[in-house]
């Protein structure tokens, strides 16, 4: 008679149940507790050094990110100072300066062209 | 009996004993109550000490500890610059006038300073003699004995050696000053040179001196030199806080100034920021930027050609003012004597911070007779060509008004009273378009209000003589007298005439730009029209004849229509009634007389010779006009 509390007899009821049984049984007999406690070991080493090399490479970028922000800083500072001195070379004072060299003559008496209105030459 | 003894026995050894425990409880007693009273006096001293601590001085020691756990920082904006746009005819840019730098300061820690009379040698010879010095000024009081009548040579070499001298004093005072600073041991901070360049920098940091550092301090910094200080004003201390004084700095400081900002958060032990700690940012906002309607090149032409006749006829002042009388717009703006926003300590009088063609309302003299004229015309009163028969003075009561010089001219129309600039001509047209029309006319001119313009330190004016009683008032001020105008309000009732009579209001900043770029425009804004189209033609006529045959003959520019009128102001006394021997000399003008592109006033104060306008602001205007109408490619229009 097949009973219940003891389905290891009852087998023609419950195959699916067998079978998941028997797959337990065999995860059981491969995974012992020292293989576990060893897969554990090295899980916890693996995910230490990816979070080691995780934390390098955030470092290395930051540092980098630093020294990048840093570069850009001094080079808007380059940028604001050579734009000053462009404009100080713009300046009239210094226009006037340079030019007073050149020996230019003052425009005077400029002659204006008239417009001829609607009178074209003829061919 | 046995038992007795023994009883007995037992009873003395219990005294014995407990007379033993008695004493020893009476003398155990007191020392535990002295160390009792010990522990309270100790108690006692902690509470007072806590007291003082936590109440007392609570404050103090909270925010200390608040520093030293929470990170409190300033966030301070950039402040905006003022702009000029530059149209090189293919293109507009902006070019700054005033801007910002990062100058160097330079810091000592005296307590670190290992040597301070080499160190002070040391910088001595890098930075050179204490700044804020006046070497110009200098050089004044060191030859104010020489006389001019000394012989060149001797005179030079006498120079020369004083000048040696007083840079050996000074090189001596700066290095016992640095000196001085350097060997303060307890203090921990004292700033040595603000202001220094890279070069310098470099110098004293390669000395590799302990004790020695620099920070980073922003400036105001002004690319043109010679361009007028009294438009931008200056960025100075009000109290410990730095604002903008005068000009445009000191009226539009919010603007210009930003809003600070702030950033706090929670630090470790280390000093830094705990990232998931508290935490607060509030952005510091830059200063938004002007652009001016200021054109560079006409301002500097401006600039120097005031600059060189105040220093060729002595004056004590002046003021050159170009203005588009179609819109308002301020070309160019310069007054004398100036100021280098960049040293603006450096001057001995800070009267001078004001600008004098807002600040210095002065009686006008003869080109306000142009005013009263506009008003007699418009009125219908008087035409051109309406003559009149100048005696030579009139009277009124005890009073007795005159021509320049005494001149008697007889019969003359209204635009010979304009050509020979006659006070009684003045005085009739006044009195053909009525006092009260003639005061109308004022006001409507806008005499005697601000006029808004957007700079700190504007006067108003005074005309309030033209609402008393009496005829002498308006008689007066028929020709310019017994009233005060600015030279702004001047240049903008001429700009009304030469505008078909529009009364335009001035305006000196075109664009704010804030941090965002976004930009807000300022447009021209018309105020009433004070006179007809056709009284602004007539007139406009009246004045190209002053200029072409009258008075402002020094004003003419070859090939163009100018008009314009001159004008002599006695300048009133200030010990008393009546007027002194100085003069005020004007010239207001305008050209080409068919289309208008420009009015313009020049003003000088108080000048030691030439004492006419004719003879000084002609020739002013005329070469700063010769060059706009050159510059703006007008065409020739006779």
């Amino acid at each position: 008679m097949c009973k219940f509390w003891k389905p290891e007899k009852c087998n023609h009821h419950f195959p699916e149940l067998n079978k998941r049984k028997n797959n337990i049984r065999l995860l059981a007999r491969f995974f012992t507790p020292n293989k576990i406690a060893t897969m554990l070991v090295l899980a916890v080493m693996g995910v230490g050094f990816i979070y080691l090399m995780e934390t390098n490479i955030g470092a290395t970028k930051g540092y980098k990110i630093s020294d990048l922000g840093k570069k850009a800083e001094e080079l808007k500072q380059e940028y604001d100072k050579l734009n000053l001195q462009y404009i100080e070379l713009q300046s009239m004072a210094n226009i006037i300066n340079k030019t007073s060299d050149l020996n230019l003559v003052a425009i005077d008496n400029i002659e204006v062209i008239n417009q001829l209105g609607s009178a074209v030459a003829l061919r | 009996m046995i038992w007795r003894q023994s009883l007995a026995i037992h009873r003395r050894l219990y005294r014995v004993r407990h007379s033993d425990k008695q004493n020893s409880r009476t003398s155990g007693g007191g020392r535990v109550k002295f160390l009792a009273l010990l522990f309270v006096i100790f108690a006692i001293l902690i509470v007072v000490r806590l007291f003082y601590l936590q109440v007392l001085r609570g404050g103090f020691y909270a925010a200390l500890a608040l520093g030293q756990h929470e990170l409190y920082k300033k966030l301070f904006p950039e402040r905006g610059s003022i702009y000029v746009i530059e149209d090189n005819g293919r293109d507009k840019s902006l070019f700054p006038l005033v801007t910002n730098r990062q100058l160097n300061l330079l810091y000592a820690v005296p307590a670190k300073i290992a040597n301070p009379e080499e160190t002070a040698q040391k910088l001595f010879e890098i930075l050179g003699r204490a700044e804020n010095i006046d070497i110009k000024q200098v050089e004044k009081d060191l030859f104010a004995d020489i006389s001019p009548a000394l012989d060149p040579k001797l005179a030079e070499e006498i120079k020369s050696n004083r000048r040696e001298k007083w840079h050996e004093d000074q090189e001596k005072a700066e290095i016992e000053r640095l000196t001085k600073i350097l060997s303060k041991k307890d203090d921990p901070y004292e700033p040595i040179r603000h202001r220094l360049t890279d070069e310098q920098v470099e110098k004293i940091r390669a000395l590799k001196i302990e004790g020695l550092d620099f920070s980073e301090e922003a400036w105001r910094f002004y690319p043109e030199k010679g361009m007028g200080g009294h438009i931008f004003g200056f960025l100075g201390f009000s109290g410990d806080k730095k604002r903008g004084q005068y000009g445009l700095e000191g009226y539009y400081d919010k603007i210009l100034s930003g809003q600070i900002g702030e950033i706090r958060s929670a630090r470790d032990v280390w000093g830094d920021i705990i990232a998931i700690g508290r935490h607060s940012l509030k952005e510091k906002v830059d200063g938004s930027s002007l652009v001016l309607t200021i054109d560079r090149a006409i301002q500097y032409k401006a600039c120097q050609s005031l600059y060189a006749a105040v220093d060729r006829f002595k004056a004590e002042g002046g003021s050159v003012m170009v203005m588009n009388p179609k819109t308002g717009a301020i070309i160019a703006m310069c007054g004398a004597p100036d100021y280098d926003p960049d040293q603006y300590n450096k001057i001995e009088n800070i009267n001078v911070y004001n600008n004098p063609a807002i600040f210095n309302a002065y009686e006008p003299g003869s080109i306000f007779k142009v005013i009263t004229m506009a008003a007699a015309l418009d009125a219908g009163k008087i035409e051109p060509e309406t003559a009149y028969i100048d005696t030579g003075s009139v009277k009124f009561g005890p009073y007795t008004i005159k021509n320049f010089n005494d001149k008697i001219y007889g019969q003359r129309t209204m635009t010979e009273v304009l050509e020979n600039s006659i006070n009684t001509g003045a005085i009739w047209a006044m009195e053909q378009a009525t006092a009260k029309v003639f005061t109308k006319y004022v006001k409507d001119f806008g005499f005697g209000q601000l006029t808004d313009i957007g700079l700190e330190k504007e006067a108003a004016g005074d005309i309030a003589n033209l609402d008393k009683k009496g005829e002498i008032y308006p008689a007066t001020a028929s020709f310019g007298q017994g009233i005060a105008v600015t030279p702004l309000q001047m240049l903008t009732a001429y700009a009304a005439i030469a505008n078909g009579g529009k009364l335009m209001k001035p305006y000196i900043v075109s664009q704010i730009i804030n941090d965002k770029n976004e930009i807000q425009n300022f447009y021209p804004q018309e105020i009433r029209q004070v006179i007809s189209s056709k009284t602004s033609t007539m007139l406009s006529a009246m004045l190209v004849s002053v200029v072409e045959s009258g008075h402002g003959k020094t004003a003419q520019v070859p090939g163009y229509r100018v008009g314009g009128k001159t004008g002599t102001a006695q300048v009133p006394r200030k010990d008393g009634r009546g007027y002194s021997s100085d003069v005020d000399v004007s010239f207001v003008g305008f050209a080409p007389f068919a289309d208008p592109k420009f009015v313009m006033i020049v003003v000088i104060f108080k000048p030691q010779y030439g004492k006419e306008a004719v003879v000084i602001n002609g020739p002013v205007f005329a070469d700063i006009a010769k060059f706009i109408l050159q510059y703006y490619n007008v065409p020739q229009d006779k």
